[in-house]
Parts: C-alpha cells; sequence; structure tokens
C-alpha cells in the first residue's frame, strides 16, 4: 500500500495481494484518479482567495473596517478547513487501489496504521453500472458500481470511483461475472 | 486501552473539524432495536456526553471559574470522598464542575426537545435515539466549543471591545424577549447599554469572533447533517429543525423570564 500514486491501471501477471486481501491473483489495478479533487482544491483555494481579497479591497463593504475583518477571518478559516480536508482526501486517494481478481472485487486503503478493505464476491455481484457526469465525462473518468441487489445503495454495494477508462474496468469485471448478471 | 481511547478521541477531534458528517453520523442508524439496545445506547451515549461535559467543565473549575463555594463539603458528601483524601477540595471540585456545566446540559435539553419537536412535527423521525446521537456530538463539540470561547472572552482583559459586543448583542436578545412578554422595567435584569462600536476591536478580537461565527455555522451544519444523514430528512425538514434549534436560546430565556416573574405576564 504504500506504491506512488499514478492514474494509469496495471494488469500484473504476479501474486500481488493488497493489504489484508486474498491471495487470488488481481486480473486487474487501478487507483482513482486525483483529477476531481485537486480540482475541487483549486476552486476552494481560488474562491477564498478571491473573496478575501475582495474584503480587504473593500475594507467598508460591511459598514465597518473590523466586519468586513471579521468575515474576512471567518472566509479564510473555512477555506483553510475546506483546503486541509481536501488534501488528506487526496492522500487517502493515492493510498487506494481497486482491484479485480477472478473472482471478487475489492477496495483498499490504508491510511495512518489504519486499513480498510472491502471485498465483493464476483458470485454476490446482482448488477453492476457505469457512472459518469459531465465533468467525468471531460476528464475521462467515471464511477463503476456493483451492486448485490436492486437498490442503488445496498448493503454490499463498492463501487470504484473516479477511475480513469471505467469502460475497461467494467468489461473486464463483466467478464468474469456469471453469465446471467452479465 | 488507554491508546486506543486517546486514539479515538484525535480521530473524534479530526472528524469535528474536518469530517463533521462522520462526526454526527450514528452507527447503524436504525429506530427498529430492541429495548436491551436502545438501553444500551442511551447510556453509552451518556457517557460520551458526561465525558465531554466534565472536560468541558474541569479546566474552568480549576482556573477559578464559576466557582463560589465558600462552605466546606457537606457531610454527607465527606464519606463519599474520603478515599480521594480532601473532601473539601473534592467538594469545591464537584460543585464547580456542576455548576459550570449547569447551562450547557440545560441549553442541550432544550436544543434535544425542540429539535426532535421539529422533526416529529415534520414526520422526519426515525427514532429519538438518533436524535439523541446528534444532538449530543453536536453539543459535546461545537456547543461546549462556542462556550469555551465566550468563557475566554470573559475572562481575557485584552479582550474586552470583543466581550462587551458579545454581551451586548446577548442583551439585545433578553430584550426583545423582555418586551414580548412586557417585564416591567424595575423587574428587568439586564439593560440595555449603548450600542458597542466595532471600530475598537483589535486583529486577535476579529479573529476570535471568526472563530466563534465558525463555530456557531459547525453547530448549525452538524444539526442539519444529522436531520439528513441520521433521520433522512429531506432539505426542507432539515432545515425546519435548524430553525427549531435556533429558537432553543429563546424558549430558554422566555422560560426563565416566565420562572423569575413569577408565571406568564401577557
Amino acid at each position: 500500500m504504500s506504491q506512488p500514486h499514478t492514474d494509469t491501471q496495471t494488469e500484473p501477471t504476479a501474486d500481488r495481494t493488497g493489504a489484508g486481501g486474498p491471495s487470488t491473483p488481481p486480473v486487474l489495478e487501478t487507483q482513482p484518479t486525483l483529477k476531481p479533487t485537486l480540482v475541487s482544491l483549486a476552486g476552494v483555494v481560488g474562491a477564498g482567495v478571491v473573496v478575501i481579497g475582495f474584503l480587504f479591497l473593500n475594507p467598508s463593504l460591511l459598514g465597518t473596517a473590523a466586519r468586513t475583518e471579521i468575515a474576512a477571518n471567518l472566509v479564510m478559516l473555512l477555506a483553510f478547513v475546506g483546503a486541509a480536508r481536501l488534501l488528506f482526501r487526496l492522500y487517502v486517494l493515492t493510498r487506494t487501489r481497486y482491484v479485480v481478481t477472478s473472482d471478487a472485487v475489492r477496495r483498499e486503503y490504508s491510511v495512518l496504521y489504519k486499513t480498510f478493505s472491502r471485498e465483493l464476491p464476483l458470485t454476490k455481484v446482482r448488477s453492476h453500472e457505469l457512472r459518469r457526469g459531465r465533468v467525468e465525462t471531460l476528464l475521462g473518468i467515471g464511477t463503476v458500481a456493483f451492486l448485490t441487489g436492486s437498490v442503488a445503495q445496498s448493503p454490499a454495494h463498492l463501487a470504484f470511483e473516479n477511475v480513469p477508462d471505467p469502460e475497461r474496468v467494467r468489461n473486464r469485471v463483466r467478464e468474469r461475472l456469471p453469465r446471467d448478471t452479465r | 486501552m488507554a491508546t486506543g481511547r486517546a486514539g479515538r478521541a484525535v480521530i473524534g477531534l479530526f472528524d469535528a473539524v474536518f469530517r463533521p458528517s462522520q462526526f454526527v453520523r450514528a452507527p447503524n442508524a436504525t429506530s427498529s432495536t430492541s429495548f436491551r439496545g436502545s438501553l444500551g445506547r442511551v447510556s453509552s451515549l451518556s457517557v460520551v456526553f458526561v465525558t465531554n461535559i466534565v472536560l468541558y467543565a474541569t479546566p474552568l473549575t480549576l482556573s477559578g471559574f464559576g466557582v463560589a463555594v465558600e462552605t466546606g463539603a457537606p457531610a454527607w458528601f465527606v464519606p463519599v470522598a474520603a478515599v480521594l483524601g480532601n473532601p473539601d477540595a473534592a467538594w469545591w471540585l464537584f460543585a464547580g464542575i456542576a455548576r459550570n456545566s449547569a447551562f450547557l446540559t440545560v441549553i442541550s435539553a432544550a436544543t434535544l426537545l425542540t429539535y426532535h419537536a421539529a422533526l416529529v412535527v415534520t414526520r422526519s423521525s426515525e427514532g429519538f435515539l438518533l436524535t439523541l446521537h446528534t444532538v449530543v456530538y453536536s453539543v459535546s463539540a461545537y456547543l461546549a466549543g462556542i462556550f469555551t470561547v465566550l468563557v475566554f472572552l470573559s475572562r481575557a482583559e485584552a479582550f474586552a471591545t470583543a466581550r462587551d459586543l458579545v454581551v451586548n448583542l446577548q442583551v439585545r436578545f433578553i430584550s426583545v424577549l423582555y418586551d414580548l412578554f412586557e417585564v416591567p422595567p424595575s423587574q428587568r435584569v439586564f439593560t440595555l447599554g449603548d450600542p458597542v462600536s466595532t471600530s475598537g476591536l483589535s486583529g486577535d478580537e476579529t479573529t476570535v469572533l471568526a472563530v466563534l461565527a465558525v463555530l456557531v455555522l459547525y453547530f448549525g451544519y452538524s444539526m442539519y447533517l444529522g436531520a439528513r444523514l441520521n433521520h433522512g430528512a429531506g432539505v426542507t425538514s432539515a432545515v425546519l429543525s435548524l430553525l427549531a434549534v435556533g429558537l432553543s436560546p429563546a424558549l430558554y430565556v422566555a422560560a426563565l423570564l416566565v420562572y423569575s416573574t413569577g408565571g406568564p405576564i401577557l
């Protein structure tokens, strides 16, 4: 789980196992892309700078300079929290792996001595879906979700979020699904 | 064990600041649980609440805030506190913590009642336990933070203008209720003074006031998230519940006015 982050997919042939994962050889490994989070981070920092700059350039905007300064401090604090949260998310994303094995799909990450691994056996998958919003389409990414029931948020729901080339990921999984669930 | 608790506390603090949705979300949110399960959840939430209240009130008490206990420990307390060594010191600490946490506890109860009532009225409630979970966690972190800042302002000499501003705001709020309940001037405890000019605020004071505003926003947001995530409420219901929470201080002050003036004046 200490591999460097890439936005590419690999198809390992060696028997590599993830953090706490089973020993079934992966047929496909990929990681979520950082692009949407980086865009959000740029948006938060940019918006914060613009608003704070605007407030400082117009000190009497809210009646008195002190009130405007309070508002500027407020925006600064919120922008800091938002940016820190997105930076942490970036860190988690760099530690996240999506793995497809011959009999399961798995999402796993390891952060600050905490390891998370959720695996969904392919025999339990009842349906799968590919989601791409406009921004995701522009960025060439998408989300592939695997469902165990008929509702989108079924308890054993597992999603590969913001993966590059999502059609390829879905096809690789589809090839391994029982014939009636393809 | 202690490391585990410390770790959970650090994660809780991290979630409170950066992931409020994780912080207020009730695990295994469901109202259909057994009586014993409900009792277990109530007791664990009570432990969380009491622990956080004590964590909030103890530093205040140790610094001498809100402690006006001049007498020694009462007779019934002496054998209870004998194991602690000095019963008088233990009584001083115990009474101080109780006094310092009283207001936060009462306002928490008022928040719990108004919040849950709003969820029930908007037919969004999925059970009282989920409301209790939301309120316990929101109050423990954000409301306690707000009170901590207010206490800090009340004691720091360098923040006199900010203190006057906040006090003036509170007195304005109470004055509205005085007028609403037509309390005679002779019975009014607080008198509205001259408006406080914000031009005298220092840089540090504006920062502290911004922190106070951020905490208020966090508190409101956490209550909104509690309605949305734990009860599955829609946006409108969640906003209405939030407005009900905003009414809590008004209800609290109104109840105090009714009590202190010997009954409704209207």
